[in-house]
């Protein structure tokens, strides 16, 4: 038995040393989840043992991660450029297109297996401070009607984006993983570069492998061991990759199905903000730190082949208080092969001044008739509107019932126009 | 002039050939260096790029067709990555640099070598391109240069029958010591990439 005056020894001991404690620590030190932090590291991709460029099953694991870890991915912007707010139209044309896009990762998620689904809930986006918008010559919706290279620079926060090339325009924050996905098995690349080999050779756009830029270069560069499998990253395929949809924001779970034990699970071309259609071919690229948490849905691959997403209520806050928009029709002059069309016989196509069923002629005729209106009524000229709808306007689908005039919407926020 | 006017018809004729093996990295990329002359420089090199602003200007006037510009890689390795990588055609870049790239020594390396040939030299610069640029273009560019002395800085030209470059290390262009030499201008190259003009030839 404790005698009395050990007692209140013992008890007043106690009491300073969890006095002791709290003076040394606040809420701060309090750690909830644990965290898996895959970090940039040096200039470029490059430099970076944490990135690659392209897509291939034989690519090593960067980083092991447990279901319902907090990963942290730290990304490059989708050109791995040298770009800062002096850049200029002549730094776009120097571009390597080779080095696109870089991406952080594959992380192995333990437990994870051919034929899972992987869900992917967005937990938050960090923007870096600066982000950019280019035209690049023959690329975007556009590119007939673009063919100089432009920039806007834009200064960012997490509130919204401003840009000394669009003065008068703020566009708000809506972060999110223009790519994301998980690696191909051998199977699905097999099958991909057969389709895609047939489509190049019908004269559709494809990018064939590539490996000068290719990372890691051990497994695509020019005497890697799979230099002539690895995908190119500017489709979006079953494995989901370069999807570009605004509406997976922070909130948001995607499911993507998993073809690799591990599934290989990469990050990267963070986007500040875009429109739906992202039209000029870029949004507000920039780098940014992703946190990411997964959950592994055993066995669920065959019903979901391609990638899915879900969510709450995150999709209001996408939706404008006030807006201006305009329609577009299948309807073009005689003579004209919209260039999306150039690969198809157009001996029908051409003499036509109305195309059956052509969601792409409509979309094209709905954004020209908006940046037409925004040089128009809001004093851009072509290449601020041609950006502007890029990262702010959301083509969308009226129609593909009303036969042959599919109808297109382009909605574009008029919040953005602030006083010069 | 029609030959300047023509200019642009074999452009890029590197890059037809690339589009159709499928090695280019963009083939809509290559539908816009069919139809400029981007003339590559070095940020980290500002004389590089006040001369190719320059120089672009002089062929802007004396050959429009070329539709020439300056475009500026943040360094010479990337100028390196893309000649080597047949992403554009001609640079300006410093004569040791040009030489390294043409022997693969480092810097350059993992770019290297490149078989790359000699337009003309201009101060401490020469204007180069790689063995498969057009015969006629090399010429016209010669010519249009050679005729604005006045308008460039010590623009070191092979003179007279001489068909010595401005640096030994990395010879003339065919079309170059054509030109020099006073042969005929080239004809017009066989052109695989016709068929996808249209790409930027829509009419509105």
């Amino acid at each position: 038995m404790m005698r009395s005056g050990q007692f209140w020894i013992i008890t007043a001991a106690a009491t300073l040393l969890l006095s002791a404690t709290a003076a040394h620590a606040d809420t701060t030190s309090v750690k909830a989840w644990q965290v898996v932090r895959v970090a940039k590291t040096g200039a470029h991709c490059v430099d970076d043992k944490n990135c690659m460029n392209r897509m291939h099953p034989a690519i090593k694991p960067v980083s092991r991660a447990n279901p319902g870890q907090h990963i942290v991915f730290e990304t490059r912007d989708a050109f791995d450029s040298d770009f800062n707010l002096g850049s200029k139209p002549e730094d776009v044309s120097a571009a390597d297109l080779n080095l696109v896009h870089p991406l952080t990762g594959p992380v192995f998620i333990e437990g994870a297996q051919r034929g899972d689904v992987l869900a992917v809930t967005l937990l938050d986006v960090q923007p870096d401070d600066y982000g950019y918008t280019v035209i690049v010559p023959g690329f975007g919706f556009l590119r007939d009607r673009f063919t100089k290279p432009f920039i806007a620079n834009w200064k960012l926060n997490r509130k919204e984006a401003v840009s000394d090339q669009i003065p008068g325009v703020v566009i708000p924050f809506n972060g999110f993983m223009g790519t994301v996905g998980v690696l191909p098995g051998q199977p699905e690349v097999a099958t991909i570069l057969t389709r895609e080999a047939a489509l190049q050779s019908a004269g559709g756009v494809v990018l064939s492998p590539q490996p000068l830029g290719a990372l890691p270069s051990d497994v695509c560069g020019q005497n890697g061991t799979s230099k002539n499998e690895c995908l190119r990253t500017i489709p979006p395929r079953e494995n989901g990759g370069n999807m570009d949809i605004k509406q997976m924001v922070v909130g948001t779970t995607l499911l993507l199905p998993c073809f690799v034990d591990g599934c290989g699970l990469f990050v990267g071309d963070v986007h500040f903000a875009q429109g739906d259609g992202e039209v000029s071919g870029t949004a507000i690229e920039m780098g940014a730190t992703v946190t990411l948490v997964t959950e592994i849905r055993k066995a669920q691959a065959a019903k979901v082949k391609v990638p899915h997403f879900e969510g709450g209520d995150q999709l209001i806050r996408l939706a404008p208080t006030e807006f201006y928009a305009t329609t577009g029709f299948p309807l073009k002059a005689k003579g004209q092969i919209p260039p999306y069309h150039t690969y198809l016989d157009s001996q029908k196509l051409g003499p036509l001044e109305n195309l059956s069923e052509d969601l792409m002629l409509a979309a094209r005729n709905a954004l020209i008739e908006l940046i037409d209106w925004m040089v128009g009524e809001k004093g851009l000229t072509p290449e601020q509107a041609y950006v502007v709808a890029s990262v702010a306007a959301d083509l969308r689908i009226g129609n593909v019932v009303d036969v042959p005039n599919y109808a297109v919407s382009a909605i574009l926020p008029t919040t953005i126009f602030r006083k010069k | 002039m029609s030959s300047r006017r023509e200019f642009l018809r074999t452009a890029g004729a590197g890059a037809a050939a690339m589009f159709l093996c499928g090695h280019a990295p963009y083939g809509q990329w290559g539908v816009y260096r069919r139809r400029h002359l981007l003339i590559l420089t070095s940020r980290a090199d500002p004389p590089s790029f006040e001369l190719g602003k320059r120089v672009a200007e002089v062929l802007a006037d004396r050959l429009p067709s070329s539709k020439a510009q300056v475009s500026r890689a943040p360094h010479k390795e990337r100028i390196a990555s893309l000649i080597s990588s047949q992403q554009l055609d001609v640079a300006l870049m410093r004569r040791d640099d040009a030489a390294a790239l043409r022997q693969g020594r480092p810097p350059f390396a993992e770019h290297g070598p490149v078989k790359l040939f000699t337009v003309v030299g201009i101060g401490e610069y020469l204007f180069v391109c790689r063995d498969d640029f057009a015969a006629r273009h090399a010429w016209l560019i010669a010519e249009a240069l050679d005729k604005s002395r006045s308008a460039l800085p010590e623009l070191l030209l092979p003179s007279g029958s001489s068909s010595e470059p401005p640096d030994s290390r990395i010879p003339l262009h065919p079309g170059a010591l054509g030109y020099f030499t006073g042969a005929p201008m080239p004809g017009l190259e066989p052109h695989a990439h016709e068929d996808h003009t249209h790409e930027v030839d829509v009419p509105q």
